[in-house]
């Protein structure tokens, strides 16, 4: 809710500067928040002072202008620092996902079936992420991704055969580990974790996605 | 924008320009090295800021995107303002530490 609002708030810089800048600025305050190197309040701060000065410069020579520009800056960012404030799911009170296991456990139906549960991807391009799929023995599942801007994502084709060669199975248990490389042009948010079989009995599977942040340097 | 407007605009493009003295650098690794060598830590808004000045001066250049993130670089003409700046600041560090050795006798 409160990185919605902080995207929220790159609408009150000019339209050439969002235009040239919004997107990186956005996905760096969504990097920095998901390290835990900055609050969502002191970036909405910097946002609304940042807006402040930009369509300052902006309308320089335009007084009546710029005074009611940064009147309404001040008002629609004041009101957006108070929601943020006011968010009952914020950031800020959860732990960072970073090296966190997001973990569904999904049922599937006897015969053909799916099922699916939401993750938080963090920033793609700067995190590795391990995908654990552990199923019955007996279970043919596969596991993708589905990215809120349209994407797929394999995860696991198959936990029989060929394609299972990353599975291990101890007794009636399969547990599939695979580890994924940062992807450049991914995008952080919510993915949808999607679990399906063609055929068989139901099983359940349980799927543990950790993100790891990548060292800096 | 002109030299003389980025210079009143604070010491966060000068902080900016010494960052990329020494090579091309995104977003994140700019708080980063800002942070080491300066200890301030910028926040996204505040660093775009001085970015898009910095830019529309033709101080620094944007390179081509890499994984979603544009590398940004010094100019010619960002790192002379950067040495005329910081040559500035060390004649009147100099200037002052001297007078105040001297009160301090």
């Amino acid at each position: 809710m409160k990185r919605r609002i902080l995207h929220l708030m790159l609408s009150l810089y000019p339209k050439r500067w969002r235009d040239r800048y919004a997107a990186e600025v956005g996905d760096l305050a969504d990097e920095l928040l998901e390290r835990g190197e900055s609050k969502p309040l002191r970036v909405a701060v910097g946002f609304l002072w940042s807006a402040l000065l930009t369509r300052g410069h902006a309308l320089k020579g335009h007084r009546s202008l710029l005074a009611s520009s940064c009147a309404l800056v001040v008002a629609i960012g004041a009101v957006a620092i108070f929601a943020m404030q006011t968010s009952p799911t914020s950031r800020s009170s959860t732990p960072t996902l970073d090296g966190r296991p997001q973990v569904g456990t999904l049922l599937l139906a006897k015969g053909r079936s799916s099922a699916h549960f939401a993750i938080t991807a963090l920033t793609p391009s700067t995190h590795t992420y391990d995908v654990l799929v552990e199923t019955a023995a007996s279970a043919d599942v596969s596991v993708y991704f589905q990215t809120w801007y349209g994407q797929t994502l394999g995860a696991q084709y198959s936990t029989q055969g060929t394609l299972a060669s990353n599975c291990v199975v101890t007794g009636a248990r399969m547990t599939c580990l695979s580890h994924f490389p940062e992807l450049g042009a991914e995008r952080a948010g919510t993915w949808t974790v999607i679990a399906s079989k063609r055929s068989g009995p139901s099983a359940a599977v349980r799927v543990s996605v950790t993100f790891q942040a990548l060292p800096v340097g | 924008m002109t030299t003389e407007s980025i210079r009143g605009s604070s010491d966060r493009s000068i902080l900016v320009l010494t960052s990329l003295a020494d090579g091309p650098k995104h977003g994140y690794s700019l708080i980063k090295d800002i942070e080491s060598f300066a200890g301030v830590k910028m926040g996204p808004g505040t660093l775009y800021g001085a970015l898009a000045k910095l830019e529309e001066s033709g101080l620094i250049e944007a390179l081509p995107e890499v994984d979603r993130r544009h590398p940004y670089r010094a100019t010619a003409a960002g790192l002379e303002l950067l040495r005329i700046r910081l040559s500035e600041s060390a004649r009147l560090a100099e200037f002052g530490l001297a007078r105040i050795t001297g009160a301090m006798s």
